[in-house]
Formats: structure tokens, sequence, C-alpha cells
């Protein structure tokens, strides 16, 4: 059917008034879960998953989804604020959002980091419905050896992420790259580095790493400050982002957008390589990227929107083939399936109303968490008046039971403090967090991916030169690693030029 | 004086009989019964357990909950759910990785640490292609696989994954010789089959099922006793001459021990709560097959199951790490 014809199917479903309050509980609740830290919107769907067991198909994936994409939106909230990322794709929004805040500028981050979330979201919702089924294939195309070299070009952007030093910048995904390895081997299943410890047969959980990494560590850190005001500038300079502040984030808005769209569509991981690859990439293009790391509002804009982006495009292989991205994709899966609608290259034809019906609420839900995000902007700023030392104690506890909910698992706090405590040597001796979750991430996929892809191709290399997707991302990898050393040859050879002429 | 010491000693026989109401006829089940889902959320023991859990409760007083205790692929749940007070407060969700794992993993929990109290639910296992594979039936497969040894490529869940083991298990019976590629699970096993990045995929019929009803695979044989009426084109492992019946399944299982009284009561419950339409017709969406099995039938059951996938991963040299 016609685009026109269907937006108003979807429409007529989506603007009933249940699934309209359906919407909103679902958007309020995944917002809480979002700004908690820790908690993830996993279990909240989880556990409210019996819940829809009686309602219809839709309303059900109504309220989930909500969940899902609130998350994204409050999940800012607690990286700017205080330097505690909710989940792996907020870490990125923690490098300038969190210097923004203590310049007094949480509320212009806030802001921008909502306003990129909605155009993010309403984009790609556009995105979604006019390229789906168009984009499935891609979705399937995606094998071991074109997730390989997506991951190398991924890693590559390490060098962009790094403030300091490159050696350190490297020494820190080595060890990230290293600190993945701990738990199973992902093609024979031996326990590897796992000391006989039975916690850590499935690895470091990435939440404790990255609540220590950057939030108890930033408590300690700051505990060594004699005075409030050394952290954060007590006077709030406005509540929303400036005209400037717009100029600036412009671009990257529109860049992130794209990007993590269509990076949330490789299914498996893609979504989370969006933040990173935003950032590095607006580092690149900026006219200033000395700026970020300092507070420079495209550091929080581009990341911002590609995580959101990416949320929509996570939902094309979800919705038009059944292959879940990520774990809540795969509890949306499990539900969509429980009412008895499979999703797959069927529904769209066979449940119209389902589909669109999902994707007009998702509009729908984008204008309700702006209409809650904005008005909180100004209660989150009051927040940082509380005297750091009555607000220090209180993050801690946050983290604390934040690390316990992940899987109910002592461990995790075991691992969040020690995180915090290497995390504060690490900022006192200026080594940047970011390129070891980075590789923390990527290094485990990657392996899986080349390991898988010399299985197939029988030990031969080739195989990564022969797909096209492949191809693009290693020779797109070999470009972005070059690029630093070009102005460094020119002046070599100017330098050689004046000498010999 | 007097008013008030005939008054709070009214109260004290009143608030005492209360107590002692419920010390005489203490009946099963008076607290909360844990179901351990030894999974994350989202996972498919998971969604069984809180589909259990809604129709079982009825029946129970409305005192089962889920509690999920994940982490190293079930070890820790499982091991949870054995070794728990044989009272009835405690039942485990249990699927096949039960019977899979310990072929790989050391000190794996075995399915005979449990008693077991009802099978649930069944899944038929398969192997399927791609729509456009070049086999356009499973003889051409085995002729192909014969000629070529190492050449078919086969995407499975993992190492020792029960699809891996029964996978291994048809190559050996048809003299081929498969490449196995193990990814993370069946979800993406048979997404890179669809994808053509492998030739074939083993799994079970739900597993598939998004893909299998998009017409994104083909199954080209089942390891079932008879013909699946979803796929009656497709042959069965026996027609072709290869004896291989292999099932996944899910149930509950109960510490060892567990009285005779309150075993009755969970398996009555049990079975009203899986013969109820509702639950038939969910677990139908899911593309598994709804069935009861109680003690005695489910006992015999495992144990087959479990002896053919450990003499398989024997035959094939997995050496528990």
């Amino acid at each position: 059917m016609d685009f026109l014809s269907a937006m108003q199917l979807g429409f007529s479903t989506a603007l009933q008034p249940l699934n309209i309050l359906y919407c909103f509980i679902g958007v309020f609740i995944g917002t809480l879960i979002g700004v908690l830290p820790g908690i993830g919107p996993s279990g909240a769907i989880a556990i409210l998953m019996p819940v829809t067991f009686n309602i219809p198909s839709v309303s059900a994936i109504i309220i989930l989804a909500g969940i899902y994409y609130g998350a994204m939106y409050g999940g800012s909230t607690t990286s700017i604020l205080v330097n505690i990322p909710g989940e792996a794709a907020s870490v990125v929004t923690c490098i300038d959002g969190y210097q923004m805040a203590r310049k007094g500028r949480a509320g212009p981050a806030l802001g921008i980091s909502a306003f990129g979330s909605f155009i993010a979201g309403i984009s790609g919702i556009i995105l979604l419905a006019v390229l789906a089924p168009s984009l499935a294939q891609i979705a399937l195309d995606f094998g071991p050896p074109e997730f390989f070299s997506l991951m190398i070009l991924g890693l590559t952007l390490v060098i962009y992420l790094g403030s300091a030093s490159m050696i350190k910048a490297l020494m820190m995904a080595a060890f990230g790259v290293v600190l993945g390895c701990i738990g199973q081997d992902p093609i024979l299943g031996n326990p590897r580095l796992t000391y006989g410890i039975e916690a850590l047969f499935d690895g470091v959980d990435l939440i404790p790493v990255i609540m220590g990494l950057f939030g108890i560590s930033e408590v300690l850190i700051n505990l060594e400050k004699k005075e409030q005001r050394e952290i954060y500038e007590t006077e709030i300079k406005g509540l929303l982002p400036t005209r400037e502040d717009w100029k600036q984030s412009a671009k990257p808005i529109a860049r992130g957008t794209l990007l993590g769209f269509f990076l949330g569509i490789v299914p498996g991981g893609g979504a989370l390589l969006a933040s990173f690859a935003s950032y590095a990439i607006e580092k690149k293009f900026s006219k200033h990227p000395e700026k970020f790391g300092t507070g420079a509002i495209e550091g929080v804009a581009g990341p911002e929107t590609a995580n959101n982006a990416g949320t929509m495009g996570a939902m094309v292989p979800l919705l038009t083939l059944g292959i879940p991205s990520n774990v809540v994709m795969a509890l949306l899966l499990a539900a969509l399936m429980i009412h008895g609608t499979p999703p797959g290259p069927i529904l769209i034809e066979s449940h119209p109303d389902l589909f669109w019906g999902i994707l007009a609420s998702m509009i729908l839900g984008n204008f309700l968490l702006l209409l809650l995000n904005l008005p909180l902007i100004g209660m989150w700023v009051q927040i940082l008046k509380v005297p750091y030392k009555v607000l220090s104690p209180l993050i801690i506890m946050f983290c604390l039971i934040g690390a316990y909910s992940v899987h109910l698992n002592v461990v995790d706090i075991v691992i969040m403090l020690f995180f915090g405590g290497l995390g504060y040597l690490m900022k006192k001796y200026e080594y940047d967090a970011a390129p070891l979750v980075l590789a923390f991430i990527l290094g485990p996929m990657l392996e899986t991916a080349l390991r898988q892809s010399l299985i197939v191709s029988h030990g031969s290399l080739y195989i990564f030169l022969q797909r096209p997707y492949s191809l693009i991302s290693l020779i797109s990898a070999l470009i972005f690693l070059v690029l630093p050393l070009i102005p460094f040859i020119r002046k070599k050879r100017k330098k050689l030029i004046a000498e010999g002429g | 004086m007097k008013k008030n010491r005939f008054f709070s000693t009214i109260l004290a026989i009143l608030v005492l009989s209360l107590t002692l109401a419920n010390l005489a006829w203490a009946k099963y089940p008076e607290k909360k019964i844990r179901l351990i889902a030894a999974f994350a959320p989202g996972g498919g023991a998971d969604i069984m357990a809180r589909a259990l859990t809604k129709f079982v409760n009825p029946y129970l007083d409305g005192r089962v909950y889920v509690e999920n205790i994940a982490g190293a692929s079930g070890a820790i749940g499982f091991r949870e759910g054995a070794k728990a007070a044989p009272d009835g407060y405690t039942l485990t969700m249990l699927v096949t990785t039960i019977m899979s794992a310990p072929n790989v993993t050391k000190n794996f929990p075995t399915y005979d640490l449990f008693d077991p109290l009802c099978i649930v639910a069944q899944d038929p296992t398969m192997m399927s292609v791609r729509t456009e594979s070049r086999f356009k039936n499973i003889n051409e497969l085995i002729t192909f696989a014969k000629g070529n040894p190492g050449q078919l490529s086969v995407s499975t869940a993992g190492v020792g994954a029960i699809d891996h083991l029964y996978l291994a298990a048809f190559a050996k019976m048809i003299g081929g010789d498969f490449t196995f590629v193990p990814y993370k699970g069946a979800g993406p096993a048979t997404v890179a089959a669809a994808g053509g990045h492998a030739e074939a995929v083993g799994s079970g019929y739900s597993e598939a099922f998004s893909l299998l009803q998009g017409k994104k695979l083909r199954p080209l044989v089942v390891f079932t006793n008879q013909r699946s009426s979803i796929f009656p084109d497709t042959p069965t492992g026996k027609e072709l001459g290869h004896d291989l019946v292999v099932v996944l399944w899910r149930g509950v299982g109960l510490p060892k021990g567990t009285p005779k009284e309150v075993k009755d009561i969970l398996v009555e419950a049990f079975r009203k709560a899986t013969a109820e339409e509702e639950f038939k017709k969910m677990i139908s969406q899911m593309g598994l097959q709804p069935i009861f099995l109680p003690p005695d039938e489910a006992g015999p059951f495992l144990k087959s199951q479990n002896d053919l996938l450990k003499g398989i991963a024997q035959k094939i040299g997995l050496v528990p790490q």
C-alpha cells in the first residue's frame, strides 16, 4: 500500500486512547529506567512482559518499545550530570557532556541531547518506514567477514577518541581487548582468563566496568578537590541550548542520524558503534578538535543523535526479518511471537496494522518524550546545586545498586569498585577510558568474526577482500588510519624541499 | 481493671487461635514458590517460565514467581535449583542445554541432579538451507557432502551445542564430513544460513520459525519419528535410512528427595495449566509443540535423550574443558 494510506492506518491504530496510554506508560517507565544507572530496559521489559500477554499485540509492542527508546532518552541524563553512563551507548556522552555540566552548561547539554534524540527518532522512523524492506537484505548480507571489517573500521576510530598521547590511547585499547577475552572462548567454549572463578565464566560485564571507570572514579578524583566550586560551576548558564549551540550542532545531528541509523541495521552491535563513530567523526570534521573533551556541544549532539537513530535502525532487522540485534530486540521478538505475530518477511503484508501501528506509535512516543524531558531539565539542573559532600555518597549508592541490579550478583559490585579505583589512577595519569571501553566491546566481536570467517574460508585471508561490504570497510579503515599522517608527511616534504633547494 | 483484663484475655485467645490455625493445617503451598530460570530475561527458557507461571498460578494460589539466575551458560542457576531444599518451594526450568553443556564444560550440572516433574513443550529438530540454495532436496546435499569432504559449511549454535551434536552424528551416518561454523546461539546461526554465509543449519523448528515462514529458509530433513504436518514434503531421517531422532524440550525439575504429596500437587497443577487452550495456543505460536509428560514418562525420555547426545559427543571427540 502507498505511504500515505499506510500512515493513516498506523495512526488510526496508534491514536486509540488505550494505545496512547500504553505509549505514555512505556516511555515514562523507559525514561526512569534510563536515568537510573545500571538497571537497563531489558530487565524492565522482561518483568512487564507477562502483563502484556492479555492485551493485543500492537499495544504490547507499543509499551515495550516505548520503554526501550525512552531509556535511550533518559540514559544521557546521568552521563551529563554526574559522569555515570547508564549503559554502553551513553559512554561517549560522558566525555563532553559532563564537562559542559561542570561549566554550568548542563541545561544546554541536556537540551541538545533531548532535541537531537527527538530529531533522530522521527527521522529514523521515517527512514524505517520508507526503506525497511530494501534494507532487510543488507542485514542478511552481513556475515562474519563483513562484520570483521566493520569492527576493524571501528577500532581505527580509537585514534580519534583519545585526547592526550596516542600511545596511551593504544595501550588502553590493548588492555580493553585483553579484558574482552575473559570468559568463554567464543568458538571452542573453554574458559579463558577466568582463574577458576565461575562468575567470570561469562566474561566481565560491561555495565559495572563503565560505571566504575567513569562514575566511581570521577567521585574519587573529586574528593581530592577542596571546594564544591571546583567541581561544578555554581552559576547555571541558561537552561536551553542557545542559537550558537544550535548552529554548531546542526551538522553533527544530521550526520549522527544517518550514521546511527545505518550502523544500527547491522545485527549484533552496530548501534553500539554508532555513538563512538559519531564522536570520532565530529572530532575529525570539527574546526576546533582540541575543544573536544572540554565541553564541545558537538560531542554531545552527534553521539546522542546517533544513539537514537541506531535504535530505529535496529528495528529494521527485527521487524523485517525477525533478527534481533541486541537483548532488547530479542525480548520484543519473544513478545511478538507469544502474541502469534512472529516478525519476519511477511509481517508487513500479513499484519500491516501491527507494523504501521508500531511506527506511528513511535512517532507519538518521541513527541511525548520531548514533552517529558524538556521540563525535567530544570529539575535535573537543580541537583547539581546540592553540596558535593551530600551528592557524592548518593552517587556511590546509586552506582552500587545499579551494578548489583545487572545480574543480582555481588561480583559485579566488586568489578565496579575495582574499575573505579583503576579509573581513578587512569585519570590521575591522563589515560583515557574511552578507548578501553571501545576495544572492550569490539574486541570479542572482532575475534569471533575473524575466526568464523577463517573457518568458512578454510584459513584463507582473501575472504575479507572478496566481499564488497568487507572490502569497503577495510579500505575506509585504511583511509582513516592514513589521514592523520598526511599533514605530517607534508611538513616533512616541505622541510626536505627547503633543505635541499 | 477487671474489664481490661477480660478484654485482653479475649484478644490474646483470638490472636493465638489465628496462629494455631496456621500450624494445624499446614497445606502446600503456603509460601512463595520460586521457579528458577537459569538464563537472562528474554531467552526461550525465561519466556516459557513466565508463560507457565501465568497459567499455573491459578492452581497454586498464585504463589509461583520467576527468579532469573543467569550466568555460566546456565550452570549457576541449574546448580542453585538442584541443591535447594526439597520442600517443593524451588522449581527449576529445565531446557535441553543441560544435556549438551556437560559435554563441553567441566563441572556443569547434569540433568540427573534433578527429579523431573514434567516436560511441557517439545521442539522437533531439522536441517534447513536457504531458499535459493543449490540443494533442491536432501539427497543432493548428501551426494555433495560425500563427494566433497569438508566443503559443506554448516552453522551451529556453538561448539557442543545440540545442533552441532546431531548434525555431526548425521554427517557420520551419511558418510560425509561437514565444516561446522560456530555462532552464538541458534538465532545468529539460522540468520547466517539464511544470508548464505553457511550452506545449511540445524535447529529446532521454533528457532527457525520466522525465517521458515518468511520463506528465507527451506527445510531439507526432519529428525523425528514421522513427518511433520507443517512440512509434509520434508522426509524424516528415518525414511532415508538414518535412524536419528532428536527432540529439544522444555520442562520443570525438582530437587531430589521432594516428598510425594508435594510432587503430586505440582504435577496436577502443571497438567491442568498445560491443558488449557490458551496455553497450547501460545506455545504453538512460538513454534513449539505442546505436550505434557508426567514424571514417570519424563524420566525415561530424558535419560534416552541424554544418553544419545552424550554418545555422539564422545564419538566426535568432545572433551569437557
